[in-house]
């Protein structure tokens, strides 16, 4: 302990010391000389005697900063700098070496920074380490973490001494009428919510316990809410906010940052209390899972005597639950970031996979440096030599090698950092885009300095490895002590088949990445030239609960909409109900939807034979539509109109009763289901009054779907039935929702596909460059014999032409067998395009081709004398 | 006859040695060696500052600035208390060594028959 005070004082303190140290000799050297002159020597002799007797001060010196462990420190920043002097005095290397480590390190660092977002960072809220969340484990020990209202009440009520307190929140989506109307996430808060976590309010007041309810209930407003819902108007205290259908005043705004303890932003906040008072929406039983139960424990305290203390209150009630929901145990459990305990595993499960793709690119680029770093050390092998000569033991010229792999690492992580803090918001706001644009609002991320150490631990790992292994087979020859290198070893083991196989790998990766990402563009593109038989630019879908006739003739009744129909299953979002009908004696499983008339006027649906749906047809009416395939494929070769088919009793899922019903129509074939599946095989529109308790979404076509008429239905909707979810799903939407993942397969697999690609490219380009300068002499010879430059270069590109000719090779088949994976999920995917598996290999082989040209083209073209002369 | 070096490894304990015996700068640590030994153990000087610097960050001696008998300003040393543990567990270590040195380089053909 005291030796690691005195050295960091020395360390820190690195003048006084060495002014300490040199005071002292001094005195030394002036008492021995007192002592010389005493005996009768004179002042200068006496000096000049005691100089001889002290020997080599410098020596001393440097033994009295070793005894304080300075030497450590001094011999690393003497490397650094040294290091740094290399690294500047070749920069090509250096760039490529950057470059390949920090987009690596960059794309790793993005990845993390949305974790980090997500899942670590907390909300500004006060003593997080003590916050903690109140779960429960089903008897399959699955997490449950929400409560229903009852258990919500029992955890609630007098909180056991363990705990400072204990809040409840339901995360919500209400409709909000105020500048605009839309339905928007919030947080209905038992009172104590806001001082609990210790958040103050910005303008006004946040709710706190044992206030006295006035007659106008309180909402507390997000920063997002307020430019959101009030256009950021300056005076928003004490405006009116009707939510649900009820007038609330604002009596508060929350500090910048704090968005409520989900990943869902929070735009308003009501108090639980308030919440009751309002009208519900019958249609969501009581019973719903709604409560988040969280907490800070006393100082000193466990969590699992705070379970204890409130496993009793619910733990008994287990007979009142659905079977799932019977609890074998409830947890008190650290809390951290904005995800639930559930939602981070399914996060943790999802970002596996996506994680070692990025791991993979970082291992790669690791190897490919590797090769780099090897061909850097043995061209020092005369610098090392000199090194060892003069007494460096092994272990000192491994630290100077991997000093230079540090830095590196260090700059590359930087570089990381940097790319990360200017690439989140934009890659966020695009991920979720589509999220926003439906009014769901996702936190606000920004990246910690935690994402620099994070990349820096990255670096300094990868550092280890790609110049740790080098070093060490660089300093080999020096292991046993004296004598000159082996350079043919060290070069052999330079372009070792190790080398070989990792570049012939790299370019097998990035052919698999990049041959992925272009087949899942191909398929998001499909989305485009798909003819789904309707507009969907012009069609919303509403989610009508149990959408009462009043609904649909008040949207029926407005001028900015065209038509209305009531739906059991909205196209592109819901596939129909599956049936297993009886036609002419035998099972046949089609699809069926219940429908209203009105939804053959929302799709334009062209009768090809008979009729369509009347609004005079029932559920009773018995009787039936049905696209141009079912007919095809239920009754071959003929007109269906008047055959009959068969419901029967116990048809499992059917939404239409059970009968028999007469085909009174043939219509054009649509595409309602997953895009990518093509025209729906089976349909039968089942008829249904608006009103019907499974019909219910509405789907309205729009003269246009500009935003004042969205709004303007929005403003209905709110109006007419104020509990419900009012949110408009424009069919638009639902299609590219349906895209989203071939987009972001496509986006995420084409960038790791161009790293690595540059990656490669880099790699062939270093591999390349070397190898030219390894045979600088032989090329001058054969130029000197009079082989043409171009010859030469072709040569020296054979390696390398070799190396992308198997990668390429080996890459297709094993994408080929990657595409396949995702038959499962539909037949249709088209899994092989020309584009995909002929374009982008060409593409490929064109630019590695390149990257290995360029060095192979410039020393070819050099005088043979001047190469001669070299040596 | 001329002095002696030090043994190797005995340096620390003579410095410990003479540092318990008042708190004393470096050059006066070099004086009450040869002085105690009267002339016969001549430390090398260059090797005591190191020696000190050692002893310092191990946590045995003290070191404090103060001004010296010629009115020069010096780095005195003083020994704590682990540093006097030390040098007692030193020195009974010692003792035992030149015992049983001097009973084997003493004993007679009598002695050592069993």
């Amino acid at each position: 302990m005291k030796a690691l005070r005195l050295w960091w004082r020395a360390l820190t303190r690195r003048r006084s010391f060495e002014q300490d140290l040199n005071a002292e000799l001094d005195f030394h050297l002036q008492a021995r000389a007192d002592e010389l002159q005493a005996g009768g020597m004179a002042r200068t002799e006496a000096l000049r005697t005691a100089r001889i007797e002290l020997g080599a001060r410098e020596s001393h010196a440097a033994e009295c900063r070793r005894a304080r462990g300075l030497d450590l420190v001094d011999n690393l920043l003497r490397d650094l700098r040294y290091a740094l002097r290399g690294l500047r005095r070749n920069p090509g290397y250096s760039l490529t070496a950057l470059s390949v480590l920090g987009l690596a390190i960059a794309a790793n660092a993005l990845l993390f920074a949305l974790f980090d977002a997500y899942a670590l960072r907390n909300p500004p809220i006060e003593r997080p380490e003590r916050w903690v969340a109140v779960d429960a484990r089903n008897q399959n020990q699955r997490v449950i973490d929400r409560w229903d209202e009852t258990d919500a009440d029992a955890l609630l009520r007098d909180p056991p001494a363990m705990f400072e307190g204990l809040y409840g929140f339901r995360s919500t989506r209400l409709s909000v009428v105020a500048e605009i109307t839309r339905t928007v996430g919030g947080e209905i808060v038992t009172d104590n919510y806001f001082s609990l976590l210790g958040v103050r309010a910005a303008r006004g007041r946040v709710f706190a316990p044992g206030d006295v309810p006035g007659d106008v209930p309180g909402v507390v407003l997000s920063q997002l809410g307020w430019q959101r819902l009030l256009g950021g108007t300056p005076d928003p205290l004490g405006r009116s906010v009707e939510i649900a259908g009820r007038r609330f005043e604002v009596i508060g705004l929350a500090p910048p940052g704090f968005t409520g303890l989900t990943v869902g932003s929070a735009l308003f906040w009501i108090r639980d209390a308030d919440y009751r008072l309002l009208p519900r929406d019958e249609s969501a039983g009581a019973w719903r899972l709604e409560f988040d139960i969280g907490g800070f424990l006393r100082e000193g305290q466990s969590a699992a005597a705070a379970a204890q203390a409130l496993g009793g209150r619910v733990l008994h009630d287990n007979a009142r639950r659905e079977e799932f929901l019977k609890l074998s145990e409830l947890r008190v459990e650290p809390r951290r970031g904005y995800l639930r305990a559930d939602e981070l595993d399914e996060i943790i499960l999802l970002a596996i996979p996506v994680a070692c793709a990025f791991a993979l690119l970082l291992l790669v680029a690791a190897a490919n440096l590797g090769n780099l770093v090897l061909a850097r050390f043995a061209a020092r092998q005369r610098e090392l030599a000199v090194r060892v000569a003069v007494g460096a033991p092994r272990g000192r010229l491994v630290v100077q090698l991997l000093a230079e792999c540090v830095l590196l690492a260090c700059a590359a992580a930087a570089f990381g950092y940097g790319f990360a803090v200017l690439t989140l918001e934009p890659v966020h706001a695009a991920l979720f885009s589509l999220m926003s644009d439906l009014g769901y609002d996702v936190i606000e991320v920004a990246v910690e300095p935690r994402v620099f150490f994070y990349g820096l631990a990255m670096g300094l790992l990868a550092a280890l490895c790609f110049g740790g292994i080098p070093a060490l087979i660089a300093t080999a020859p020096w292991k046993r002590g004296g004598g000159m290198p082996d350079l043919a070893a060290m070069q052999r083991a330079g372009t070792s088949r190790l080398r070989s196989l990792l570049m012939v790998g790299q370019l097998a990766a990035s052919v698999v990445l990049l041959v992925l990402a272009s087949l899942a563009a191909t398929n998001a593109r499909r989305a485009e030239q798909t003819r789904l038989g309707y507009d969907p630019t012009r069609i919303v879908s509403i989610s009508a609960g149990q959408a009462d006739r009043r609904l649909h003739d008040t949207f029926a009744a407005l001028p900015q909409v065209a038509a209305v129909g009531a739906t059991s299953d909205v196209p592109l979002m819901q596939r129909g109900f599956p049936l297993g009908a009886l036609v002419d004696g035998r099972t046949e499983l089609v699809t069926g939807r219940l429908v209203g008339a009105g939804v053959f006027d929302v799709l334009e649906l062209e009768v090809l034979h008979g009729r369509g749906l009347r609004a005079a047809d029932t559920e009773d009416s018995r009787v039936v539509v049905v696209s141009r395939r079912t007919a095809e494929r239920l009754w071959p070769g003929e007109l269906p109109l008047g055959r009959t088919l068969q419901v029967p009793e116990d048809a499992e899922n059917s939404l239409a009763v059970a009968g028999t019903y007469e085909v009174v129509g043939v219509v054009e074939d649509l595409v309602t289901g997953w895009y990518v599946d093509g025209v729906d095989t089976t349909l039968l529109y089942f008829p249904a009054r608006p009103g019907h308790a499974w019909a219910d979404s509405l789907l309205l076509r729009l003269h246009d779907a500009s935003p004042a008429t969205l709004e303007t239905l929005r403003t209905t909707c709110a109006r007419a039935v104020p509990e419900r979810d009012c949110e408009l799903m424009p069919l638009a939407a639902a299609m590219r929702f349906q895209r989203l993942p071939f987009v972001i397969a496509a986006n995420v697999a084409g960038a790791l596909g161009w790293i690595a690609l540059g990656i490669s490219c880099l790699g062939l380009y270093g591999l390349v460059s070397y190898l030219v300068l390894q045979k600088r002499r032989e090329i001058g010879v054969r130029l000197a014999l009079g082989a043409s430059s171009a010859r030469v270069a072709r040569q020296m590109l054979r390696q390398a032409a070799r190396q992308i000719a198997v990668g390429i090779a080996l890459g297709l088949p094993l994408a080929f067998g990657a595409a396949q994976l995702a038959r499962a999920a539909s037949e249709k995917l088209q899994l092989f395009d020309a584009v995909s598996f002929v374009g982008v290999p060409l593409g490929l082989a064109a630019l590695a081709l390149m990257a290995a040209w360029l060095p192979a083209r410039r020393t070819a073209g050099v005088p043979p004398t001047e190469a001669l002369r070299e040596e | 006859m001329a002095p002696f070096s030090p043994l190797p490894g005995t340096l620390d304990l003579l410095v410990l040695k003479a540092v318990s015996l008042g708190s004393e700068h470096g050059y006066g640590v070099l004086l009450r060696i040869q002085r105690a030994s009267r002339g016969a153990l001549a430390v090398e000087q260059g090797a005591l500052y190191p020696a000190l610097f050692r002893l310092e960050s191990q946590g045995f001696i003290e070191a404090e600035w103060g001004v010296s008998d010629n009115n020069r300003k010096a780095k005195f040393y003083t020994l704590t208390r682990s540093g006097k543990a030390r040098l007692a567990k030193d020195l009974g270590e010692w003792n035992g060594l030149v015992a049983a040195m001097a009973a084997v380089l003493n004993a007679s053909r009598g002695e050592v028959q069993a």
